[in-house]
């Protein structure tokens, strides 16, 4: 038995050296254009990269102008690998326009957050004016997925009765099975 | 101790006390590290998730506690609530699989619970590593329900150890697949997290059932308690072990064990595993000198089991 423990010391021990610190869960690690750059003219693409595996159609980016409106393109953004894109429409006038993000990664759990670049020359383009995507209430500041939306169409109804239904079923299941274990 | 019958009455509903220690714990510690809404909820339905799979892997270790040498009539009915306490067990699990389910979903796209639909939980429970977890611990839960309903009517007709493994597989798969799977050590820290959880989940689940179903029957405890000593000491000894690896792996910084939240809740989780650990040991020697009350010891350490698991929890759902 001591020796069993001893050795599992010794696995544990051999294991964690070298080893590196990684996180729990996925991180914001970088984008494209930094945050906090200074621009002439206007990205064609806005990347984000995290620590962890990002899924396709859970993800929100919106590009919000010094004049309130938003400057990301129409369409779900597209996740590839450990990266974020979305594409950006021609920019409008110059100041400090805001990436909010809110994204899944691979472990389930979302990430929201907001950087910023500045656009130090005026551009050719203009914004659409912010219109809630979805009749969904934002739990915080950052976007709502937009991707509900595509979801939404593919399974309209409410999920909850349905699992109410499964918990009922699965107490009755229990309460019969115990009647019939006593009686035999 | 009261009169025998007092004992008895409160004692059939430590398990139910244990398990919301563990959700109000979960509950407490989400609210401290600042979750709100949608995921203080999961937070909630996974303590209630771990407190389920924990009492069932205990009750899967019923089997393997009472010797064969110990199946006399006492030793078979000890085996037999044991069976018939891990079809609730098993019910409340899948349950509270399944409401986690639908939460961890609304968390993902950001809307309400009571908005979430059909397809988006599918997408949940097939694209994202984390949802797919989801649906392998709830075909867990429904095998161990399974197994137990075949064994209430004939106990030879599944081995008890089918119904451990699976309880052990089902506990263990939500940390696996719940964090991020390409840091450079993942494989590592993956296989840390199952022994991690492992380890916990037969400690604390072998203690509860030990002092619930076993002990109240002195011949039979007398027989089980040195097996499950054993069983107990490498189960402390690789669960700190295995914590500490993790700890070691997830933090990015020795720093962030005192700045962020995440590093809060590990280091509440270190203290109570040394406080575990020690009432262990006095119960052990206590248990050598011949003196009881080890069982009144052993009914605060589940207590404090309980605790961590919730601080645990909450910890699962908390970035670093």
């Amino acid at each position: 038995m001591r020796r069993l423990v001893a050795a599992g010391v010794l696995a544990v021990l051999a294991m964690l050296v070298g080893a590196a610190p990684a996180f729990a869960h996925a991180q914001f690690e970088g984008s494209d254009p930094a945050d906090g750059a200074s621009l002439a003219t206007g990205p064609q693409t806005v990347t984000l990269t995290f620590s962890d595996t990002m899924q396709q159609g859970f993800n929100t980016i919106t590009v919000t102008g010094p004049d309130g409106a938003q400057y990301q393109a129409a369409g779900d953004p597209k996740a590839q690998d450990t990266t974020v894109s979305i594409g950006v429409n021609p920019l409008g006038p110059a100041g400090v326009y805001q990436i909010g993000y809110r994204v899944l990664s691979d472990d389930g759990h979302p990430i929201t957050g907001q950087i910023g670049f500045t656009l130090t020359q005026p551009g050719p383009g203009a914004g659409t004016q912010a219109a809630a995507p979805t009749a969904a209430a934002p739990t915080s500041q950052a976007p709502v997925a937009q991707a509900a939306q595509e979801d939404q169409e593919s399974g309209g109804m409410p999920v909850w009765p349905w699992i109410v239904g499964a918990i009922v079923l699965v107490g009755a299941g229990v309460v019969v099975a115990m009647r019939l274990g006593r009686s035999s | 101790m009261g009169a025998p019958t007092a004992a008895r009455s409160t004692e059939r509903f430590l398990p139910l006390l244990w398990a919301l220690i563990a959700v109000g714990v979960a509950l407490a510690a989400g609210v401290l590290v600042a979750a709100g809404g949608v995921t203080l909820a999961a937070t909630g339905a996974r303590g209630l998730t771990d407190a389920a799979a924990v009492a069932c892997v205990g009750l899967g270790l019923v089997t393997v506690l009472v010797p064969t040498s110990a199946r006399d009539a006492t030793g078979l009915a000890v085996i037999r609530r044991g069976d018939r306490w891990t079809v609730p067990a098993a019910g409340l699990w899948l349950a509270a699989v399944l409401v986690s389910a639908v939460l961890r979903s609304a968390e993902a796209f950001g809307v309400s619970p009571a908005a979430l639909t059909g397809g988006q939980v599918v997408a949940f429970g097939t694209r994202v590593a984390a949802g797919r977890g989801i649906l392998l611990t709830a075909l867990c839960a429904l095998v161990v329900l399974g197994c137990a309903i075949a064994r209430l009517r004939a106990p030879e007709s599944v081995p008890g150890r089918v119904v451990l493994v699976a309880a052990l597989l089902g506990a263990l798969t939500p940390g696996v697949t719940g964090h991020t799977g390409t840091s450079p050590d993942h494989q590592l820290a993956v296989v840390t997290v199952a022994l991690h959880v492992g380890a916990a989940a037969l400690w604390v689940g072998g203690l509860a059932v030990l002092l619930v179903l076993i002990a109240p029957q002195r011949r039979l405890r007398e027989k089980a308690i040195p097996r499950f000593s054993r069983i107990a000491t490498v189960c402390v000894v690789g669960t700190g072990l295995t914590g500490i690896a993790n700890a070691v792996l997830r933090l990015p910084t020795l720093g962030a064990l005192v700045t962020s939240g995440y590093g809060a809740l590990l280091l509440t989780k270190t203290g109570l595993i040394v406080l575990l650990a020690l009432l262990g040991a006095l119960a052990r020697r206590r248990l050598q000198r011949g003196t009881l009350p080890v069982l009144r010891w052993a009914g605060i350490e589940v207590t404090v089991m309980a605790v961590t698991i919730g601080v645990a929890a909450a910890l699962s759902q908390t970035a670093p």
